[in-house]
């Protein structure tokens, strides 16, 4: 299904304003260091303002026009808004170009007792809001981008294989062809589409070329189109319409259970469970709500799916009421399904309850936070552990501690002053934000070079430093003492 | 395949109902060797399953605070369990849990930065029962917030630590035991090079039913070491009531 919007722009910000319902309306641009006429509404054209005219010519043929500017993206943006809540009424949509949206309507019509129903509820939803649209159902892409732009009514339906009869009568621009080929076209007088299909292939392939006759078979249905889906289709997904809107929580929830109940009978069926999923509410008034959860290992257990959303339903606002739940299953992973044993449950990182409980924690405090550190095959100790917040990963025994290291450590290390008598020795007494720590024992130094391949950078020399007091620091050198480019002391943590 | 899934949930089931038996299930609770100390607790070995409290103000003696309780948690996170530390992770290096026999990666690390934020977590993880240990770091406890947490880990016998890092008033509390750790030069013997090995002073300020006091104590080959002449405890506090 193709639709197309007449005048998007302007029906969009007369959506925003209303006062300027029934106003002349432009949309400026900038184009060769003048303001022209970007689009112009239904009005505006009846008055005689065209598209690419000046805009001091539209203001001289209408003194009261309204001139407005948009992001020179803008288009897109919106179709990609109204793709997106087509959603509701098909998984494959499309944005087309600037003007218009494509719909793969396959498998779905029949949910809406047939594709008139079909066309005109999606039709008359987009009027309702403001919208001037011409849809149009046809077998193939081209015939349906065709038909909604040049066909006779506003909603239009080419019966099965009649693509051909049909657009018979259109205009050659209804190809959607080059502007060249076009005015080509019109200078042979080939005005109608109709008289193309009865010409001899060869002719036209050496006037227009191999696309030209492929543009005909693509509207006959012989040479597959394609078109690049808003949102890819989720393998694992159910949608629930409701009959009336919803508005309360309660109702939100049965919908979670429905739909869940649905979802987890398959994934058990498969044997596959859920690490990530969402859960998108359709608003009557087109907005889109959506909860997201994720999971630490994979699960199919409906309950604790639903405790999962449970949490983050406060977070939708119904509005006027919610008409459509869909729940895909974003991330889908094989189930671990390995023998149970009994007597020596898994205690451990895996264990079924830990994994529970993040789940849980996750959903409130964010799954960022919280982490776990496997082993990074780097020498250099601040690289030698990797944060991760795949939580449930096994890890083999690859953790090697070659010197003392402190486990207290600062975010960024602090430059400290020093006292060293005796270069490449530990120093004597270092000042610290002010205060002034004697030295009474030491060990060290701890050479770190950076590796070969990272040629810039100076050594680090570690030292591990002890107060009177007892306290044990953490310090390093960085560069040579007495190297040209000079050397610099830190305090990179403290000891236990 | 759909049938085969199910015979096989079902056949789980009845080995399930045949053969469980919960009390097997309850794992062995480990042992702390933390030699005289232990003397001072009610039933002579360090209590698990409860809240310890640990307080500091200054920086050397938080990271004294924060070794001691992973010496602790060497003992605890045996057989691939698991422990959870929530605080700031920016300060910590996973891999300095070597030392005292933790893989780090058998540790959870949860960021958090308000006091109000810990307490919620912590209450949230002390109530799963697979975790052997929650260490958290905070600020301010009063006494509701400790008395909850003490309540969420009745039930899952998980023991919980709270490093209470500069607090700004001196609060009642309902942990079990409240402690304070201190540096002290590092243990070495007589005419070796370097800086030794880590060595605590180690107040125990409160313990229920049992005797405080105070020792030095020093963490050498991954245990516990005394390190002062045996039988010094400091006598029990007079208590006097009216």
């Amino acid at each position: 299904m193709s639709i197309y919007f007449r005048f998007l722009l302007t029906d969009w910000l007369t959506i925003r304003q209303p006062r300027l319902k029934g106003l002349p309306l432009v949309i400026s641009t900038v184009s060769r260091g003048r303001m022209v006429v970007r689009t112009v509404n239904e009005v505006g054209i009846q008055k005689g303002i065209t598209t690419g005219m000046a805009i001091a010519d539209a203001r001289a043929r209408i003194p009261g026009v309204e001139i407005h500017e948009a992001k020179p993206d803008m288009e897109h943006i919106l179709l990609r808004g109204i793709a997106r809540w087509c959603i509701a009424y098909t998984p494959v949509a499309a944005v087309d170009e600037l003007d218009g949206i494509m719909l793969d309507i396959s498998g779905c019509a029949h949910l809406w007792g047939g594709e008139t129903p079909y066309l005109i509820k999606i039709l008359s939803t987009l009027y309702q809001l403001g919208y001037k649209v011409n849809g149009a159902i046809a077998d193939t892409i081209a015939a349906a981008w065709a038909a909604a732009r040049f066909g006779h009514e506003r909603a239009m339906i080419i019966p099965p294989g009649k693509q051909e009869q049909t657009l018979s009568s259109f205009p050659v621009e209804g190809l959607k062809m080059d502007e060249t080929i076009i005015t080509r076209l019109r200078k042979l007088k080939l005005n109608r589409i109709g008289m193309l299909f009865s010409m001899p292939r060869g002719s036209l392939h050496t006037r227009f070329g191999p696309g030209f006759i492929k543009r005909l078979e693509q509207i006959r249905g012989t040479i597959p189109e394609s078109i690049v889906p808003v949102e890819l289709p989720v393998e694992y997904h159910e949608r629930l319409p409701c009959l009336s809107p919803i508005v309360s929580a309660a109702g939100i929830e049965i919908a979670i259970k429905e739909l869940l109940q649905k979802l987890c009978k398959r994934l058990y069926q498969e044997q596959k469970g859920i690490r990530k999923a969402s859960l998108t509410c359709y608003r009557v008034d087109g907005h889109l709500q959506k909860l997201e959860i994720g999971t630490v290992r994979p699960t199919h257990q409906e309950t604790h799916l639903f405790r999962l959303f449970e949490l983050k339903i406060d977070t939708i606002e119904p509005g006027l009421g919610l008409e459509m739940f869909v729940l895909d299953a974003i991330h889908v992973e094989e189930l671990n399904n390995k023998q149970e044993t009994l007597w020596t449950p898994v205690v451990g990182i895996q264990s079924q309850n830990i994994a529970a409980t993040f789940d849980l924690l996750a959903a409130k405090v964010g799954s960022q936070r919280i982490y776990r550190f496997v082993p990074n095959q780097v020498y250099l100790p601040e690289y030698s552990f990797k944060r991760t917040t795949e939580l449930t990963a096994l890890v083999g025994d690859q953790w090697s501690l070659k010197k003392k290291l402190p486990f207290l450590i600062l975010p960024v290390p602090k430059p400290i002053k020093v006292t060293v008598p005796v270069p490449d020795y530990p120093p004597i007494n270092f000042i610290f934000e002010g205060k002034l720590y004697e030295v009474s024992t030491a060990d060290g130094p701890w050479r770190v070079e950076k590796p070969w391949w990272i040629q810039a950078g100076l050594l680090q020399d570690y030292y591990i430093v002890e107060d009177n007091q007892g306290a044990r620091y953490s310090i390093f050198r960085v560069g040579h003492i007495g190297e040209v480019t000079g050397h610099q002391w830190f305090l990179y943590g403290y000891y236990a | 395949m759909n049938g085969k899934h199910e015979i096989i949930e079902q056949l789980r089931r009845d080995i399930r109902s045949l053969e469980t038996n919960r009390s097997c299930t309850v794992r062995q609770p480990s042992q702390v060797e933390l030699g005289p100390i232990n003397q001072a607790f009610q039933d002579k070995r360090f209590p698990l399953g409860a809240m310890h409290e640990f307080r500091c103000n200054e920086m050397k003696n938080l990271a004294a605070t924060q070794g001691f309780i992973a010496a602790i948690l060497g003992y605890l996170l045996k057989d691939g369990t698991a422990g959870v530390w929530i605080g700031p992770v920016k300060t910590m290096l996973p891999t300095a849990l070597l030392h005292y026999g933790i893989k780090p990666d058998h540790v959870f690390f949860v960021d958090a930065s308000s006091d109000k934020e810990v307490l919620y977590i912590m209450e949230e993880l002390l109530k799963c029962p697979d975790f052997v240990a929650v260490v958290g770091q905070l600020r301010d406890l009063d006494l509701t917030a400790s008395r909850r947490l003490q309540i969420a880990l009745k039930q899952s016998h998980v023991t919980g630590f709270i490093i209470r890092y500069q607090p700004r008033r001196q609060q009642a509390t309902s942990s079990y035991c409240k402690w304070q750790i201190t540096t002290l030069p590092g243990f070495k013997e007589p005419d070796r090079p370097g800086v030794g090995a880590f060595h605590w002073q180690v107040k125990l300020e409160k313990t229920l039913y049992g005797r405080p006091g105070s020792w030095t104590m020093a963490w050498k080959r991954k245990h516990f070491v005394s390190t002062q002449s045996p039988a010094t405890y400091a006598p029990s506090v007079h208590r006097k009531a009216g």
